[in-house]
Parts: structure tokens; sequence; C-alpha cells
């Protein structure tokens, strides 16, 4: 009846070895993950709190860049004022044009395959080059664009180079290049909404309008919030299209957040000052981001 | 009578709604066609140029066909602009960076996600949501402390910090993986456990061969990051010799700032392979986003 002590040693050891395999199983992940990503995270914030250009020693110095950045930075506001913008011109853009073109995606069209291809190409793109074939594109002289505004009689503008339009550009092609990838996934969630749904509605007697407001809308609500939230975070960390295609100009009509933050980090060896600049993305990032959660998850509750 | 005379704008109604159909239909398919256009002529308008000589990228009124188009533009960009740039070197680069990030990233992930899918063992549940909480962070908020790190590892400036990094885990492979693998049917690990095979036995006899669709969404994905990446060897590494394409394209710009068809033609040779990489593989692309959509649902 009893068991004798040295079985259930090994039973124990067993147990001990099984749970150190499984260990062993994510190890080399969790290595990566607690050296590049949990240890910087923690270290960031020690950096933000101190004086630190590099090649002396840092020295705390407590609270006092977040301070500085608030207080007595115009730079900072300007960058920020700047990248908000863009969050605002980019996210609705890009929202309603991958909407549009998912619902598109979602009718039985022949050659849609195509388009789901065409779509994907700038996705695939890396932002350096297509940056770079726009502002050739949006070159005042001989830039395409321009051409077929020309052709149209409309004048040629000056699109990177004219403070009011430069920012509007950059966030065009912000929304071109991920428009595609977007369009995907509300394209997916469409696809899995029941058609039973919508012969339901049409014994009720809804119209098209009805159907697409009052089924397809709830029924990819979690889609679109995801896609949202996604494209804020993104849109916030704005930062290819500026450096390659404006520099940051004309003027500082596209001088975005990490733009200067890449400036005072990179340039000017700031380290402290530009890891109090990133903990504030960061912040507002994440606050965004439960804010529209918490948002949608109240509407969603009244609409049923 | 009365029913002729109420059948007739009856019919008239359905002819009207058949006719407005046809029309929505229309406008669908111009709409569809407009936004297919833009989205690949930017790239057609690329390619005119950088096989077009030189002195039609400039003119007014544009000629697309224009006599004497040619390679000539890639052979100047890879011969002549040597001292200063080598793409045939950032093409190297490229490819080894991208081999081993892609190698690392499917073992590491692939492993990770097989005992987040499958094993039981203390803690699993808060680690797994730990992971799922560092997607959210970007790659500015650890920028700062990472090149602290890769001086004080020594890495700053080799090609260490091109590799090692990105070859360990990634929290949305592994998360993406483990999705996968919860939907293979345990049933298979119960019968290899047992006929005495051991976990790691299970792992790579059993999951990893009915992954292959999984893996090569993740290879894919990972192969694109890591070849279209900018910020990271932009801060990373300074010296030429280690650069990859993007960084060397940036650079590339600037000297030649005025040479469109040289640079649409150095433009042209960094896309091409990711577009090739993409109509092989498209798939696995859509197959990708599909998943990581689920992130959302």
């Amino acid at each position: 009846m009893t068991r004798k002590p040295g079985q259930r040693q090994t039973g124990l050891r067993r147990t001990l070895s099984r749970t150190w395999t499984c260990y062993l199983f994510i190890a080399p992940n969790m290595l990566g993950i607690l050296v590049f990503l949990a240890y910087p995270i923690v270290y960031s914030f020690y950096v933000s709190l101190t004086r630190w250009d590099f090649v002396s020693p840092p020295r705390f110095v407590g609270l006092d860049n977040y301070v500085r950045l608030f207080t007595a930075d115009r730079l900072f506001w300007v960058s920020m004022r700047v990248t908000v913008t863009y969050v605002l011109m980019y996210v609705p853009a890009v929202l309603v044009a991958a909407l549009i073109l998912a619902l598109a995606m979602n009718q039985k069209l022949r050659g849609i395959k195509f388009v789901r291809t065409a779509v994907f190409v700038p996705v695939v793109t890396s932002m350096v080059a297509v940056a770079i074939v726009w502002v050739w594109l949006l070159s005042k002289d001989f830039g395409l664009i321009n051409i077929v505004l020309r052709a149209v009689g409309l004048p040629g503008v000056g699109w990177l180079t004219n403070q009011k339009t430069a920012l509007p550009a950059i966030a065009a092609v912000g929304v071109w290049k991920s428009m595609g990838y977007n369009a995907i996934i509300l394209f997916a969630a469409l696809q899995s909404v029941p058609r039973l749904l919508y012969e339901a509605a049409e014994i009720d007697g809804a119209n098209s309008w009805h159907k697409f407001w009052n089924v397809t809308i709830p029924m990819i609500a979690p889609a679109i919030v995801f896609v949202t939230v996604t494209s804020v975070i993104g849109a916030f960390q704005v930062f290819d299209q500026a450096f390659i295609m404006t520099g940051g100009g004309p003027g500082d009509a596209t001088y975005v957040y990490n733009f200067y933050f890449f400036r005072q980090a990179f340039g000017q060896l700031k380290m402290g000052y530009a890891s109090a600049m990133s903990y504030i993305l960061f912040l507002i990032m994440f606050a965004s981001a439960i804010v529209q959660l918490r948002l949608t998850r109240e509407a969603a509750a009244a609409a049923f | 009578m009365a029913l002729m005379r109420s059948a007739q704008p009856a019919a008239r109604t359905r002819h009207a709604q058949r006719l407005g159909r046809a029309l929505s239909r229309a406008l669908l398919y111009i709409f569809v066609f407009c936004v297919a256009l833009t989205s690949l002529v930017p790239f057609l308008w690329m390619l005119d140029t950088a096989f077009k000589p030189g002195r039609y990228s400039m003119v007014y009124p544009p000629v697309i066909f224009p006599p004497g188009m040619g390679l000539q533009n890639f052979r100047e960009v890879l011969t002549q602009t040597a001292q200063k740039t080598n793409f045939l070197l950032y093409f190297r680069n490229t490819i080894w960076y991208s081999f081993w990030v892609v190698l690392g990233q499917l073992v590491t992930c692939s492993l990770a996600g097989y005992a987040f899918a499958r094993l039981e063992f203390p803690g699993r549940d808060r680690i797994f949501y730990l992971y799922l909480g560092t997607m959210m962070l970007s790659i500015w908020v650890t920028i700062v402390p990472l090149f602290i790190e890769m001086h004080t590892f020594g890495w700053y400036n080799t090609m260490w910090c091109m590799t090692v990094p990105g070859m360990f885990g990634s929290a949305f492979g592994t998360f993406m993986l483990r999705q996968f693998f919860m939907t293979l049917p345990r049933e298979l690990d119960d019968a290899a456990l047992i006929d005495g095979a051991n976990r790691l036995q299970i792992y790579y006899r059993i999951v990893l061969p009915l992954s292959k669709s999984a893996l090569s969404v993740l290879a894919v994905f990972t192969l694109l990051s890591v070849w279209n990446d900018f910020v990271w060897p932009l801060i990373m590494i300074p010296d030429p010799r280690l650069w990859t394409l993007t960084r060397g394209l940036q650079q590339f710009v600037g000297v030649y700032y005025t040479r469109w068809e040289l640079i649409m033609a150095a433009s042209t040779m960094a896309v091409v392979p990711i577009f090739v990489v993409f109509f092989l593989a498209q798939r696995y692309f859509v197959e990708g986003i599909a998943l990581t959509g689920l992130a959302g649902r």
C-alpha cells in the first residue's frame, strides 16, 4: 500500500525534470525578450531620469528631463502638434479607404484577385523605397502628379516644398502604402459575417444602407477597432517618410515627433532627454489604445 | 384593367432596380480599377524612369517609351558609382542578415509556441500574457537603451547587432505559431507519447512537419521585416560595408539627388527581390494577415 520512499523521489524528480524541459522550450525566446525588450524598457525609464551625453557617466537628475520637455522646449510642442495633425489626417483616411476597398473586395467581381494583389504591392515594399519613389512622383517640375495636373489644366504644386501641402502629402503616402493591409483585415472580417443576418434584415425590409449600418458595421466592429488602434499606434511613430521625403521641412511643417527624437538621441547624443521623449510617446500610444478599446466596448454595449 | 395598371409600375420599379444595380456595379468596377491603378502606377513610373536614358526623365511633355531604353542606368549604379555605394554588397548583407534572423525566429518561436500550446508548466499562461503585452511595445521606446546595450556588448557597428537581436524570438511569431499548433489534433501527441517519444521528438518529428504553412508565413513575414527595416540599420551600423539595401538606397539618394534615372534604377533593384518573393508566396501573406487579424477579435 505505502510507496517506497525511493519511488516517490523518482516520481518527483520526473515531474521536476519535465517542468524543466518545458522551460527549456521557451528559454531561447524568453532570453531574447528579456535582453532585447524587457530590460531595455526598464532601463529606458532609468535613463530618462538622468543627464547623459554618452561620453561622461550618467548623472541622476530626477524628473528634470520631463519638466524641461513640457515647460521649456518649443520644438517638443511643435513636433507633438505636427504628429497629432498627422495622426488626425492619416487614421480616418486609411480607415475609410480600407473599408471601402474591403467592401468592394467582398463583392464577387471578376478580376478582384488582381486588385487584391495590386493593393498589396505597396504593403510589401519598404517605406524607404516607397518614399523615394513618391519624392520623384511629387516633384514640382517633372513629377508624374504635376504632369497629370497640368494635362487637365491645373497648376503644378511643389507638394513637398510647400508648407501647406507637405504634411498632407506624406500622410497620403502613408495611406497609400498601408491601405491594402488594413483592407485585407477588414475583408477577412466581412467574410465571416453570416449571410443569414443579411437575409433576416431583408425580410424585415432593410435596404442596402440599413444592412450596411445595422448589420455589417456592428459585426465587423472588432476588426474596425483593431485597424483603428494599430493605425493610431503606427501613425504616432511616423518617421521614415519625414526623414526621407522632407527632412522635417519645409520650415517645421513635417517635423514629426520621432524625427525630433532621432535628432536628440543620435544627433546630439542626449540619451536621458531622448529616453524621456520615448517614454512620453509610449504613454501616449498606450493611453490612446486603452481609450479606444474602452469607447468601443461602451459603444458595443449600447448597440446590443 | 386595375390589375394591369398596378403591375406596370411594379415592373418599372423592378426595371429601375436592375438598372440601378448594374450602374452601382459599374461604379464599383471603376472604383476598384482606379485603386489598383493607383497602387501600381508609381512602380510602373519607377520602372519607366529606371529604363529610360537620363535625359528623358526630365522633359515635358513626358516620353514614356523613348529610343535607347535599356539597362544602362542599372549598369551605372552597379559599376561607376562603386566607390561610394556598392549595391551588390548591400544585397549580400541583406540576404545574410535575413537568413540568420529568419532561421533564428523559426527555431525559437516554434519551440516556445509549442510549449505554450501543448505543455503544462507553472506560470504558463501568465508568461504568455506578458508575451502578448510586449507586442504593444515599439522599437522607438527601446531604441535608446538598445543603442547603449549594443555598445556594452561590443556589437555596435558589427554584423552581430544586425543578426543576434532579431534571432531570439518575437511575441508576434510565438503567438502566431501557438495559435496554429493549437489547431493540430492532440491525439497525435498522445499516440507518440505512448510509443515512447519524448517532447522534443514530438516537436520536430510530428508538429513541425505538419506546420509547414504556418512556418512559411512566419518566414515570409520575418524576411519582409528584415529586408524593409530602416531605423535599426540607420542607427546601429554607420559602416557602409555593413549596410543593408534600404540604408544604402537612402544614402544613394543623398549623393545622386538630381539623377532620378539612377535613383529609380537603384530603387528597382531594392524592391524587385521582394516583389518576386511576394508573387511566389502570396498565399502566405494573406493567411498571415488573417492570422494576425485574429489578435483583434
